[in-house]
């Protein structure tokens, strides 16, 4: 039966995910089993009284309506939606599927999903019960095709082993003809067979050439002494970061401090360069505001590739948050420039989404200055007009002023560490709704330069407070004022109370939520981790949250990043403005289906985190 | 010697009419399906097993047409199960002509390699949907070829079997709530289309015979509700 028979109905199930996964032959082999119903506006099909009764449904035409045994809408669903999954599990309740249109549904009886499952178990992930599961292989075949992305490969995967080494005390002559005859770009130093600097070409020009120094002086006086190395079972992901963080483009590997091999840029991503490590460099290099800003449309191109390379949403963030790490560093250094040196110690703290490392394109600036208990009224003008020169020129460089003027230039937040110190103890004890918010702001910080000890002081002051369950209890409250929607139906935002919404804030109602969540675990877990997968991986370990419950928010957490990193771009490419706010219109019922089920994740994890911590 | 039942209604009428083709002598398959007692006129529709059924023609003349493809599907506790299905080409069709195969996406080489004969497409016909209600769209072609088979090759005047027209029953049904039973457009694209079922853009005999499946659970959901109807109604509906 090579010949489709029913066309029609083959091809209508090859547009359906998860169908569309499967091969033509096999398709053809599950649309020989479905069954067709017809249900009038207003008919209700029974829960299915036995496991033979099970099936999956695709609404061919019309809609339907679920309703949970309590009466409570559990979603709505239109042309093209399949349902029933959880319907295989019995650990979820049973609910009831009314018609609120003339429907025509196509049943998958249990039994095909059944022989998908054991003939085909390559394809059996995509036809679980489980939503937490359905997500992650959405995510793994459409985000995250390990073998087109090579940033999980292990650096021994990707580096070569042949690498050039010299002594310290040879001479840069004989350093630079090593290199010339091995066609080398970087050089590994020892000394007593220890690593102990590496030579690259970038420095014999800049070091040597243009120094005019004596090419028979040891090499050792030119070369970068004790860089940066990698374990050569660390990630590619890993390196990346390492050398984006550090402006290098070499990384020696070293196990147990024996050199194994040296890893370059260029080895790194061969097929994919990764451009963010010259942006970098070229803002480490920038001498001025407009400078810095004339590269800035290139971190939006960094960002369209890393989507469009399918690039998962964690690694993306982190890339963009390490770039702007960098701008506001090289703006820190610019004002110092201009204003003299600093008069006193201080550490600029950065908050919110910038902190987490999980800056988006849209991130605005959230910053604060904690200064010594030593600055005087004169030091603290120092660094005020040091925030508005920083404040000022990541403006010009595209990230916004942050609209609650949580910025270091705001007199408030440009503060001795008494001062913090004072603040911290007052939002505790009275935590009112301003209070609540200054500190989920704050309570998000990292130091991207000066004395890290002020925030760590901080820290460590308040925890005790901050885990106490009667303060968890006052920020639960807060973090389940807004609850996932249930989905998408009829180009409308289904949301729990039967209203309808127009646009999707996938912030807000989505990534938000599990941010907040993973904040108060980590509070409560006495976690230092501020990054919310780190958070809730910590939570996980502390044993606050068991296995299960880490695996499906993680996948629903990835699932609306990703998601969201999609919408932006194509909206770039539409030549229109990224948002968080998302057009209905724009999911079809691949993405309505598992948005659907990260939704329903979220809300669960919300309403047992609500009961857990009131 | 029918007139001597002028009387008898319709349901006694084909019981008395299968028992007489039952006296002579004929094919294995087509003695089985007549021999078999009629279903019960009060089943209701719930419980009642269907075969729907569709041909593709050469044309609308059985005596110098030809059946070119035949499909049908099962519908049973009033779901249509397409693991139930059959479709056929008949390769004893003399020719085929050219405007048909376009409109019906059938090539001659598809014919030739796996067509079977008329006959045993016929019998296959007749053996599965012995003990169940026949279901057609426009009952005049299916029953015209298979009662000119009857007469040829069979000996006897017809095939005396139960249909329920779906194209009867829209017309019913138009007639009943006042509407125009003679301007309005009855073919089954255009009824489906009334009952926003979805416009299939292939077509072979069994994509329609499941296009008319759908198209009687869509109208028995609109009629009654509930589903209470019998089988009597159903085929009073259809002539």
């Amino acid at each position: 039966m090579s010949e489709a028979l029913i066309p029609n109905i083959e091809s209508f199930i090859a547009n359906i995910d998860p169908f569309s996964r499967l091969p033509e032959a096999l398709l053809q082999k599950v649309s020989a089993t479905i069954k067709i119903v017809y249900l009038a506006k207003g008919e209700v099909i029974p829960p299915p009284s036995s496991e033979q009764d099970n099936y999956l449904f695709i609404v061919k035409t019309g809609a339907i309506e679920q309703r949970c045994v309590d009466g409570s809408l559990r979603g709505r669903l239109e042309e093209d939606d399949v349902f029933g999954f959880s319907l295989f599990s019995n650990s979820e309740a049973r609910y009831q599927i009314e018609a609120i249109d003339n429907t025509l549904l196509y049943l998958v009886p249990a039994k095909t999903i059944y022989y998908i499952q054991s003939q085909y178990p390559e394809y059996a992930q995509h036809f679980t019960a489980k939503p937490e599961d359905r997500i992650d292989s959405a995510l793994e075949s459409t985000w995250s095709d390990s073998s087109q992305n090579s940033f999980f490969n292990r650096v021994e995967q990707v580096a070569s082993e042949q690498f050039v080494q010299v002594n310290s005390d040879d001479s840069i002559a004989q350093a630079a003809k090593v290199m010339r005859d091995n066609d080398a770009s970087c050089l590994i130093v020892k000394a007593n067979n220890q690593l102990v600097g590496i030579v690259t070409c970038t420095d014999l020009i800049g070091r040597v050439i243009a120094e005019e120094k004596n090419t028979q002086s040891p090499v050792s006086e030119v070369m970068s002494t004790l860089p940066c190395t990698i374990s050569p079972k660390a990630s590619v992901f890993d390196a990346a970061i390492c050398m984006m963080e550090n402006n290098i483009q070499n990384l020696p590997i070293v196990e147990q401090g024996k050199v194994l091999g040296l890893l370059s840029l260029n080895q790194l991503f061969q097929n994919q360069r990764i451009e963010a490590i010259y942006l970098i460099n070229k803002i480490k290099k920038s001498t001025s505001e407009n400078k810095l800003a004339e590269h800035m449309p290139e971190r939006d191109r960094i960002f369209q590739a890393l989507v469009n390379d399918k690039v998962p949403a964690d690694l993306i963030t982190t890339i963009l948050s390490t770039i702007m790490d960098a701008v506001n560093q090289r703006l820190i250094d610019i004002a110092i420039d201009r204003l003299g040196p600093v008069p006193c110690e201080f550490s600029w703290v950065v908050s919110g989404s910038h902190a987490r490392k999980e800056a988006h394109i849209l991130s605005d600036q959230d910053s604060a200055i904690i200064l010594s208990n030593e600055a005087t009224t004169k030091d603290k003008v120092y660094f005020r007009h040091l925030a508005m020169v920083v404040t000022k020129g990541l403006d010009l460089c595209g990230y916004e002023l942050c609209p609650g003027k949580f910025m270091a230039v705001t007199a408030k937040w440009c503060q001795p560490l008494s001062v913090w110190q004072a603040y911290f103890k007052k939002w505790i004890r009275n935590p009112e709704y301003e209070c609540l918010l200054n500190l989920s702001v704050f309570l998000d910080t990292r130091v991207i330069y000066g004395n890290n000890q002020y925030r760590t002081t901080l820290v460590n002051e308040f925890k005790e407070m901050l885990s106490s369950r009667i303060f968890l209890s006052k920020l639960i409250r807060d973090a389940v004022e807004n609850r996932a929607p249930l989905g998408i139906f009829h180009n409308l935002v289904l949301s729990k109370n039967e209203h309808n919404e127009k646009t999707l804030n996938i912030k807000r109602y989505g990534i938000n939520i599990i941010v907040d969540l993973a904040r108060i675990y980590a509070l409560s877990a006495k976690s230092d981790a501020c990054n919310t997968t780190d958070r809730l991986m910590a939570v996980n370990k502390a044993g606050l949250m068991d296995d299960a419950t880490l695996k499906n928010i993680l996948s629903a957490y990835n699932f609306l990043k990703n998601f969201r990193f999609s919408y932006q771009v194509d909206m770039i490419n539409k030549g229109e403005v990224p948002s968080s706010q998302i057009n209905p219109d724009y999911f079809g019922s691949f993405e309505r289906k598992h948005i659907k089920d990260a939704f329903r994740l979220i809300d669960d994890w919300q309403q047992y985190t609500k009961m857990r911590f009131s | 010697m029918f007139s001597l039942f002028k009387k008898t209604n319709r349901w006694d009428e084909l019981t008395i009419k299968r028992a007489e083709c039952l006296k002579s002598t004929l094919p294995y398959e087509v003695e089985l399906n007549l021999s078999q007692p009629l279903v019960d006129k009060n089943t209701l529709f719930k419980a009642l097993p269907f075969l729907v059924v569709d041909f593709e023609t050469t044309g609308f003349e059985s005596n110098s047409n030809d059946i070119i493809s035949m499909g049908w599907v099962e519908i049973v506790n009033m779901q249509i199960d397409l693991e139930r299905k059959q479709h056929f080409y008949i390769s004893n069709s003399q020719q085929i002509n050219h405007e048909t195969a376009v409109i019906n996406q059938i090539v001659p080489q598809m014919i030739q390699n796996n067509g079977i004969p008329l006959e045993e497409a016929i019998n296959k016909l007749l053996n599965d949907s012995k003990d169940k209600i026949l279901v057609v769209h426009g009952k005049v072609i299916e029953k015209n070829f298979l009662d000119f088979h009857a007469q040829k090759f069979l000996g006897i005047p017809e095939l005396p079997l139960m249909w329920i027209d779906t194209m009867k029953i829209e017309e019913w049904k138009t007639a009943k709530t006042g509407g125009n039973t003679i301007s309005q457009d009855n073919r089954l694209s255009a009824v489906r289309k009334r009952y926003n079922l979805p416009q299939y853009t292939a077509h072979n005999a069994l994509i329609d015979s499941v296009g008319t499946a759908e198209l009687l659970l869509a109208q028995i959901a609109h009629m009654y509700r509930d589903r209470h109807v019998t089988l009597e109604t159903l085929y009073e509906m259809s002539q």
